[in-house]
């Protein structure tokens, strides 16, 4: 979190997480396509020529005005593939709160669970708690054939307090839904720590 | 929200129920049946191993099992019968065999399940939950903000820089002084925190002790400089390319020493604390329409 009190600027960091091609990009396509162009930055992709990203996307919200206060939100994505574990972490440094975004094919369960364990170990490693850690997480692709039950889903991926959202990201179904709560989240947070 | 909210508890007396039956069912070549109990065990507790390992031997498809005992390692990668039966399933001669004795699979029976205790070995998966502190806060009064400005307006002044901007590694913009109209500054702040904090990796990986603290990139007609300011923050430097770099570096590291002082004093007091009581309930419901408003503002 970063308050510039000259600017009245309240600025947080949501970071979307998840295994390679769970959606994360889609998310914020989806977001930036459906905001008002005044509101938002523009939306900067590191990808690769396959079109895969390789650092980061990352997409500014600005809000007008509320309580004497400008609040912005930084919304980032990490490349899912494993090979950018380490750029993984470095996306995830300063982050107010999390996506976990889970492709709910029943064979990438295992790609999930591994995801997960990673962005845990990675919170950790960065003097981040993860049990604090404000997160929001989406069940997507839930239009594919042979998604997992939700009820596995919740049981791998939510604790009782965790907000948990059906998505389908291609479609903008619980994209916004999922920002919201992601957003209500982080600045109950920064309500605390005030 | 709150419906949206998990409640469901484990059954565990239940799920036990269910594996037993699922086993037995598999051991009699019950196969849909015992697909069906398994299935249910995992929905009611999706860290048994044991269910899943079961799962891939009742499983309809090579691809399925191989699912199924993927998610076994993702629980426990310790978990042998699995990495075996990972092994048996990639070194099969031929898929076309699989197709042959009308679709179902027959894995070996190296990789059949025993029925051990399960979970025994198992890792829980982590927990996230919303409440507590986090991420470090940086707060500036608007004195510091002030001073900050000051002393990037004095670096631009010297160096002739195009502008200068302050950021952090979280990539986010603190400060910018300097022609940064129609530059998105923004944006710029995301790149450079990733690109010097890809450094720091980098030094890491090379088995530098020290982290990279200088990037410079150069270009035809602009360069671009990225230093640390202490372990959080970013300051970079924009200028044309007849600015002598050795200048611009002097400069940096004078800014560096400058500005050290002013970020190490403490947090905002008296005149910010009727702004921290801003962002009240009310705030959270003035950005919730706030935000239903951005959204809907394009919609057709």
């Amino acid at each position: 979190m970063f308050i510039n009190w000259k600017l009245r600027e309240l600025n947080l960091k949501i970071v979307y997480y998840g295994p390679a091609l769970s959606g994360k990009t889609t998310n914020l396509q989806y977001i930036y396509a459906r905001t008002n162009p005044k509101l938002r930055s523009e939306l900067v992709s590191l990808k690769t020529q396959e079109d895969r990203t390789i650092f980061f996307d990352f997409l500014q919200l600005e809000l007008g005005e509320i309580k004497g206060l400008k609040p912005k939100f930084n919304l980032y994505t990490v490349p899912g593939q494993v090979m950018y574990e380490a750029t993984r972490r470095l996306v995830l440094q300063g982050a107010d709160g999390v996506v976990f975004v889970v492709d709910s094919q029943m064979n990438r369960l295992a790609d999930n669970i591994h995801a997960f364990k990673m962005m845990h170990r990675h919170l950790l490693g960065l003097g981040l708690d993860p049990q604090r850690m404000p997160c929001v997480v989406q069940f997507n692709k839930r239009d594919l054939p042979n998604p997992a039950p939700i009820p596995v889903l919740q049981r791998l991926f939510v604790s009782d307090s965790t907000p948990w959202f059906e998505s389908v990201a291609t479609e903008g179904v619980g994209v916004f839904e999922t920002l919201k709560a992601a957003i209500g989240l982080v600045v109950s947070m920064a309500q605390q720590q005030l | 929200m709150t419906d949206r909210l998990q409640t469901k508890e484990p059954s565990p007396s239940l799920a036990d129920q269910a594996l037993e039956a699922g086993i037995q069912a598999a051991r009699t070549g019950q196969k849909k049946f015992a697909r069906q109990l398994l299935l249910k065990v995992t929905e009611l507790d999706p860290m048994r191993e044991e269910a899943w390992l079961w799962l891939s031997w009742v499983a309809e498809s090579p691809e399925e099992a191989l699912a199924y005992l993927q998610t076994v390692l993702a629980l426990n990668p310790d978990n042998r019968q699995a990495q075996e039966g990972i092994r048996w399933l990639q070194n099969r001669p031929s898929p076309e065999k699989d197709r042959g004795s009308g679709g179902e699979h027959e894995p070996s029976l190296a990789v059949a399940p025993t029925a051990g205790p399960p979970g025994a070995e198992m890792e829980p998966l982590p927990v996230m939950s919303p409440s507590g502190e986090l991420a470090p806060t940086l707060v500036l009064s608007v004195e510091q903000a002030e001073a900050i400005d000051r002393c990037l307006d004095s670096i631009a002044a010297n160096s002739g820089a195009h502008c200068i901007i302050l950021a952090d590694v979280a990539g986010r913009l603190i400060a910018e002084r300097g022609h940064t109209s129609g530059m998105n500054t923004q944006v710029l702040s995301a790149l450079a925190a990733g690109e010097l904090v890809a450094t720091h990796e980098l030094a890491r990986l090379v088995g530098e002790p020290a982290r990279f603290r200088l990037l410079l990139n150069e270009g035809e007609n602009h360069n671009v400089y990225l230093s640390d300011v202490g372990e959080q923050l970013i300051l970079i430097i924009v200028f044309d390319t007849k600015t002598p770099i050795g200048m611009v570096r002097l400069l940096l590291k004078e800014a560096v020493k400058e500005l050290m002082p002013i970020l190490m004093q403490s947090p905002p007091t008296t005149s910010e604390t009727t702004i921290d009581g801003a962002i009240d309930r009310d705030f959270a419901q003035l950005l919730e329409s706030e935000l239903d408003a951005s959204f809907q503002s394009v919609k057709d």
